[in-house]
């Protein structure tokens, strides 16, 4: 196996094959290597990818935590695999949020390797690395955000080498050593990157400019150091103060009072659903819709609540939805272009109000809650909180109407409390997803990857 | 090459010169055939002076004139369909007259042995089925692939589902392959024909799959526009032993297509004219609602959005009572005709023939609005030039129009049975206010299935043309030997324009299930064309101890294939330019392949007939190898031998061994290792495709050994043939599961083999036969057992599935690559799954039983179809039990417990799809020739009246609409994935057959 990997990997640097005979397939011998051409190219490849993966990551974990529900009559799978059953590896739910990821982490590496990089500037090259390995750095997170316990692989150099599955703390430990690699890069970069990023990149904020990639890359880091200082079966001491420190970072520019735009700032991902890109916002779609518990526990007056609307009542395997979120209408057709973020500082603020509880610095905490609450839901601000557990659930709060439709958030931390069993989780109609069976709170190691181990899906440290 | 030419240049200097040596003196006789127990000729008829090469053909009245040499001699008559004859001339005798016996155990018929030869069946050392033109229509048939089901022992049939215009795929003695072409080569006339499947963009309206097109789209096999009426035999080499003369095509087995062709006589006018109708086969069981039920289950908390509960609902739609929507989809019985004429004939010399024929059909669907049409124009002319030179031109012009609807998997909510399986029987679709249908409550985008049907139009136009010219020189002529040179260029091209028509108005596309942009249009076309060039040279040397024939030739191929699917979302009422669209997409498909072959065979019958020796090799390079320029081998060898001494009523046994290797092209595309290319923002991206193509690819290699016995018995009144294979597949092109850590989901390598074993059992029975009365019974047994013997690869599943929660497909050393494996959760309180393996996509056996009898004029023939075993995975029970949780089925309690043992891991939807099915029941009465004079006039020769039946009942457990349909229809492995199909349906036929 290993040869055939090693001619094909020499083929995709060289680029060299033609294909007279399938004309409509990329003609690979017009590619020049080395080029800036190349390297743009590879970029987009990375960035466009990273769209791509974002499809299902938006989604999955509004499910699980009982925010989302999908009732379409002709894909029960959508129901069944989550509120029936457990997710089939080999289906498109349990198989799902992970090939994409490994094939982005692959490609980093080809670019990183390409003559088009090593032969420029010392400035442009480390401000390249540091955008792709913080991009890496944030599928890792995604990765392990979706399987937690299962755990996931760490892509080595060598493709001919099937790297073990390596737990959630080490996949995390990578990710923020990852991260801080790609600071030092981004650091010493040119003060633009040296190729064009995706207008996304863009619309709030400029991260083409390495000073704004930098508040990325510790945003993210903050993120990673939340998750495996408030890992459940083994925190990591150590990560809230670095959490503290890269989202003190991050978020070093917030203006006083926090205005929304601020909270929106971060880089985007960009839809163009006109021919030939074809990229369409994933979001609408007639069966995406929320819960009834969802629309009831909203608070009165919150500002998001009047972002849900009546739907179709749809019933699948005896679980219904019959509201949604403007954002997902699918009859709206400029949703069909409106961008969605990769990250927004809004996250920041509960990442950090989780770090303040695990420090017990409620004051902090409130603050940075009430920086969402307030100006996201336009609710009064929460009096400081006198205890962990009404700081927990009112950041638990901030995720779900603040993040919905939007990723895991709201299920990652569900996961790091503990909280499976709080009342709009096991709602009536909907079992709980048990906190024992760690499988439910995730998803699966996929089928291909565990028919290439032999069925030997074990995490390792 | 230049080695080759010298081999022909040798060849061909071989063979004229000992012909110096051997001229004789002949003389000139005539003769008569005519069929056995009446005057009726045999036109014709082959005779051949036994020990030569001497011989002719009798002409439409059965008269024949040949040169034979001086002395007694023997004459072997043979005709296909009759009993080959031995007639004794005497050295004086100028003239013969010859009466031949039916052939009903069809032991003469001449089989494929070569590119340009044949034999006797009698002397065949493959088990070649050979269909004819009779037992093909008995029926009146759709396509090809429907007229030879239960007739081809080996040969698993199966269809996408019930809609009309084909979409059925054959496969032969079991999977030779895993990605590659799993169906058999189609040859007609020596043009090899284009079999592709093309989807007609379904998928931009049922969004089964990603993009504007996909494999779910219900294709249809393009084998079938050939027209049933116009072939007068099909040939089926099964496996690699015979199919080794197509090399890398032939492993799949080669379906060879003879079309009728003109004679000498006067002309013959046949005309047949039918009208019949479609039924629908089978149903859902649905639940009946009373009003009182039905306002519990509305009141139950079921009531869909905008009503309060049951008496709002009703004060809106009134009550439907037990109207089953499928009665009102699927219950159309609309006129089905077809008109065909056919004129042969052929100059009084023989110089000139021809053979032309016209068609015009229309089989109605069990829609008002789907169907299929087709126009069909053949004409086939064939000149002799001196006794030396003959020509040969075929050309066949075919217009077809299906209109197959909506069916098989959707995510839109638009087939049809998805919205049936959510919507209450009470509801009632046909209502209408102010002339407008009423939205379906029930589902999201309030699709209702009757203005559905009536809106969305899918047309498939095909033109094709398959033409071909033949130039044979028969460089010599004389009495021991020949030497034939024959030249063959053939074309098959066609143009195959689809339209996906939903129009913006439904509430389907106002609710923006699809997209935002109410109304969409797909225009596919598909331009594919394929041709083939042979040239052969064939010596046949007559000695007394032996005939020896030898041959040789080259073959070329080309073929070329370019899909375009535009697609247009948003648009103005009635347009279907997808140009004006709100938004526009486009995807386009090519490849090309080349191919040439050369080959030399030798043929040694001997032993006063009884020995038939056979060693053949071909080899060949293709466009789609690694190395475009590499040749492969296949050889072949084959002995068949006719016991002298025999048991007691015992006419004739023969005992046959063929071994043969045939290879299975490597999909265009696998040497490659791709960038893929994605764009963002008017930028162009590239990363690593990741499939991982195999630079030095080669063809899979199906080597087989074949054995049987032929007995005829009890004075020609039992048929007995029974063979054994075993089949092995080397180098299989797989397309692996990588662990997609690596970045790659599949590379493509060349590893890892397969084997199939099977027997085939062909008993064919004259019970019966006096005068008024006769029966005649053909018996077909098949089976199939395959078993992966090595992988290079850990086991992956593959295959066209959904997941292995209903039921997959997993490659595994030491099982079949066509098993199916189900998941059924994990092991609790471990990562460990749970799979079970049900069973197997291929049924454990196959059995055909054709009865023939004829009371005088009365004739009454049955086929009845048995597949015994093997399993369907039944999707659309999953639809029917989760949705109003089962509410809707008849059934209720039964689709709940299905649905909470499935939630329990237990592998409810894989079932065993075994079935029998009476696919043709024929009732004819020939109304005679006075009968004829009286109608049409004294020059009409015979009039047949009949009716008949095709696919009229099916016994089956299975509990979906179809055990033998498939979501999946062209892929090797998952074609018995069961999603919301067309339903099955049987047709009935009334025909007026009259001759001139």
């Amino acid at each position: 196996m290993k040869k055939y990997i090693a001619a094909a990997l020499t083929s995709a640097l060289v680029l060299a094959s033609a294909c007279k005979d399938n004309p409509a397939a990329p003609s690979q011998d017009r590619v020049v290597a080395g080029s800036a051409q190349t390297l743009q190219s590879l970029i987009t490849g990375i960035t466009s990818q990273d769209r791509t993966n974002y499809g299902g990551y938006y989604l999955w974990g509004g499910i699980m935590a009982r925010d989302a529900i999908v009732p379409t009559i002709n894909e029960q799978r959508f129901v069944t695999e989550f509120y029936v059953t457990l997710p089939d590896p080999s289906d498109f739910i349990g198989g799902s949020q992970w090939t994409g990821y490994y094939t982005l982490l692959r490609a980093s590496q080809l670019l990183l390797k390409d003559a088009s990089l090593t032969s420029m500037s010392a400035g442009d090259q480390a401000a390249t690395r540091g955008f792709v390995r913080t991009t890496n750095a944030m599928s890792y997170l995604r990765l392990i955000e979706y399987r937690d316990v299962n755990g996931a692989v760490i892509q080595g150099n060598d493709p001919t080498k099937l790297d073990p599955i390596r737990t959630k703390q080490a996949v995390l430990a990578y990710a923020s050593a990852l991260l801080d690699s790609a600071l030092t890069d981004l650091t010493a970069g040119s003060a633009t990157v040296p190729f064009a990023l995706p207008s996304g990149y863009l619309l709030h904020g400029d991260y083409s400019q390495t000073a704004n990639l930098i508040l990325f890359n510790r945003a993210l880091k903050g993120k990673v150091e939340v998750q495996r200082a408030l890992s459940a079966t083994s925190p990591n001491a150590g990560s809230t103060a670095a959490a503290l420190t890269a989202l003190n970072i991050a978020l070093a520019g917030a203006p006083s009072p926090v205005t929304q735009a601020y909270l929106n700032s971060g880089p985007y991902y960009q839809y163009q659903p006109a021919s030939p890109e074809s990229a369409v916002n994933p979001l609408p779609g007639s069966s995406n819709l929320v819960t009834d518990n969802f629309v009831a526990s909203v608070m009165a007056g919150d500002l998001r609540g009047a972002q849900i609307i009546p739907a179709a009542k749809a019933t699948v395997a005896g679980f219904t939805g019959q509201n949604r979120l403007k954002s997902t209408d699918p009859t709206n057709s400029s949703l069909q272009s409106a961008p969605l973020p990769i990250m927004r500082n809004a996250e920041l603020f509960l990442l950090r109000a989780q770090a303040e509880i695990a420090n017990n610095d409620l004051v902090s905490a409130t603050n940075d809650i009430n920086a969402v609450h307030t100006v996201e839901g336009g609710l009064p601000a929460y009096a400081t909180f006198t205890s962990s557990a009404a700081a927990i659930a009112a950041v638990l709060y901030e995720y779900r109407y603040s993040f919905a439709y939007a990723g895991p958030q709201h299920i990652v931390a569900l996961r790091e409390y503990g909280l499976f069993n709080i009342a709009y989780v096991s709602q009536a109609g909907m079992p709980s997803p048990g906190a024992a069976d760690a499988l439910v709170q995730s998803l699966p190691i996929t089928q291909n990857e565990a028919n290439a181990r032999g069925g030997n899906v074990t995490p390792v440290p | 090459m230049k080695s080759v030419t010298r081999l022909w240049i040798a060849a061909v200097l071989l063979a004229v010169i000992p012909s110096l040596g051997h001229a004789q003196q002949t003389r000139r006789i005539s003769g008569h055939v005519t069929v056995q127990g009446s005057t009726e000729p045999v036109p014709g008829a082959t005779i051949q002076v036994v020990g030569t090469t001497l011989g002719g053909t009798a002409d439409d009245a059965g008269n024949f004139n040949i040169s034979v040499p001086a002395g007694a001699q023997q004459l072997r008559i043979r005709r296909i369909g009759y009993a080959a004859k031995l007639v004794p001339l005497g050295a004086n005798d100028q003239t013969v007259t010859v009466s031949l016996a039916r052939d009903v155990l069809q032991l003469e018929a001449q089989v494929i042995t070569g590119q340009a030869t044949t034999v006797s069946r009698a002397n065949a050392a493959n088990a070649v089925t050979v269909v004819n033109t009779e037992q093909l229509n008995k029926v009146p048939q759709q396509t090809i692939e429907n007229a030879l089901q239960g007739k081809v022992p080996g040969a698993v049939i199966t269809s996408n589902s019930g809609a009309p215009g084909g979409g059925i795929q054959l496969q032969l003695r079991g999977t030779n392959t895993i990605n590659g072409n799993y169906q058999p080569l189609y040859v007609v006339d020596g043009v090899i024909v284009d079999n592709t499947a093309i989807s007609n963009g379904l998928n931009s309206i049922t969004g089964a799959g990603g993009g504007i097109s996909s494999s779910q789209d219900q294709q249809v096999n393009r084998v079938a526009d050939l027209n049933p009426e116009d072939i007068e035999s099909i040939e089926v080499l099964k496996g690699s032993s015979a199919g080794a003369i197509y090399g890398s095509r032939g492993a799949n087995g080669v379906v060879i297509i003879t079309t009728k062709r003109g004679r000498a006589g006067a002309p013959s006018l046949d005309l047949v004219q039918r009208f019949g109708t479609s039924q629908v086969t089978n149903t859902m069981k649905l639940r009946c609602f009373t009003l009182a039920q039905a306002t519990a289950f509305l009141n139950a908390g079921n009531a869909p959005t905008g009503f309060e509960g049951a008496a709002d609902y009703f004060a809106a739609n009134p009550y439907a009572g037990c109207t089953d929507p499928q009665q009102q989809l699927y219950g159309n019985t609309g006129l089905s005709y077809e008109t065909a004429a056919s004129l042969r004939g052929g100059s009084g010399d023989g110089g000139t023939t021809y053979f032309t024929s016209a068609g015009v059909k229309h089989d109605a669907g069990i829609t008002s609005t789907d169907g299929y049409d087709k126009q069909n124009l053949r004409i086939n002319l064939g000149q002799q030039f001196g006794s030396r030179i003959n020509l040969r031109a075929n050309s066949e012009i075919i217009h077809t129009l299906t209109k197959r609807g909506i069916s098989g998997n959707d995510n839109n909510a638009i087939n049809p049975l998805d919205v049936i399986s959510a919507t209450p029987t009470f509801f009632d679709f046909s209502r209408q206010v102010k002339g407008q249908y009423q939205p379906d409550p029930f589902v999201s985008s309030g699709a209702n299935v009757l203005q559905n049907q009536d809106a969305i139009q899918t047309p498939e136009n095909v033109y094709r043309l398959i033409g071909s010219a033949q130039a044979g020189w028969s460089v010599l002529a004389s009495a021991r030997q020949t030497l034939d040179l024959s030249l063959l260029g053939g074309v098959d091209q066609y143009s195959d324009n689809a339209r996906i028509y939903s129009p913006p108005f439904t509430y389907l596309e106002q609710s923006g299930i699809i997209s935002p942009y109410p109304g969409t249009v797909v225009n596919s076309s598909g331009d594919v064309v394929s041709a083939n060039l042979n040239l052969n040279a064939t010596h046949k040397l007559v000695l007394s101890p032996f005939t020896a024939t030898t041959s040789a030739g080259l073959r070329q191929e080309r073929s070329s294939i370019n899909l375009v699917n535009n697609q247009g979302q948003g648009l103005f009422p009635g347009i279907t330019n997808f140009a004006t669209a709100v938004k526009t997409n486009a995807a386009q498909a090519q490849a090309n392949t080349k191919t040439f072959s050369y080959y030399a065979q030798e043929e040694l019958l001997t032993a006063n007939e009884r020995l038939l020796l056979t060693g053949a090799i071909n080899s060949e390079r293709s466009s789609t190898n690694g190395n475009p320029n590499a040749f492969y081998s296949y050889p072949k060898a084959s002995i068949s031998y006719k016991l002298p001494w025999l048991p007691p009523e015992t006419d004739n046994l023969k005992l046959r061994l063929a071994y043969g290797k045939a290879g299975n092209r490597v999909p265009v595309d696998y040497k490659y290792t791709y960038l893929a290319t994605q764009l963002e923002d008017t930028k162009y991206g590239l990363r690593q495709d990741t499939k991982i193509g195999l630079s030095t690819v080669k063809p899979e290699l199906t080597t087989e050994l074949e054995g049987g016995f032929d007995a005829t018995l009890f004075g020609g009144r039992a048929g007995l043939e029974v063979t054994q294979y075993k089949k092995k597949t080397t180098g299989l092109v797989l397309s692996a599961g990588l662990a997609p850590s690596t970045g790659f989901s599949t590379q493509i390598i060349n590893g890892g083999s397969m084997q199939n074993v099977g027997t085939e059992v062909g008993l064919n029975l004259v019970p019966i036969q006096t005068q008024m009365f006769s029966w005649t019974s053909n018996t077909t047994f098949s089976r199939n057992k395959n078993t992966v013997t090595s992988l290079p690869v850990p086991a992956f599943t593959t295959g066209a599935g959904f997941s292995e929660r209903f039921g997959d497909y997993k490659i595994q050393v030491g099982q079949s690559a066509t098993q199916v494996v189900v998941f059924s959760g994990f092991i609790p309180g471990t990562k460990t799954r749970r799979e079970i393996t049900i069973g197997d996509q291929n049924p454990d056996f196959q059995m055909g039983f054709s009865n023939d009898f004829t009371l005088g004029k009365l004739s009454l023939s049955t086929l009845l179809d048995w597949r015994k075993g093997g399993y369907a995975v039944n999707l659309t029970n999953n639809y029917f039990d989760a949705n109003l949780s089962g509410s809707n089925l008849a059934d209720t309690l039964l689709a709940q417990k299905r649905l909470a043992s499935f939630g329990a891991g237990n592998p409810v939807y894989a079932e065993h799809a075994s079935f029998a099915k009476l696919r043709e029941l024929t009732l004819a009465y020939d109304l005679g020739e006075s009968f004829a004079h009286r109608m049409f006039g004294n020059r009409a020769k015979d009039l047949r009246l009949e009716a008949s039946g095709h696919n009229l009942f099916t016994w089956t457990n299975y509990t979906g609409y179809d055990p033998e349909v498939s979501n999946f229809g062209n892929a090797a492995i998952g074609r018995t994935q069961d999603v919301t199909p067309y339903p099955p349906s049987r047709q009935f036929f009334l025909s007026l057959n009259a001759t001139f």
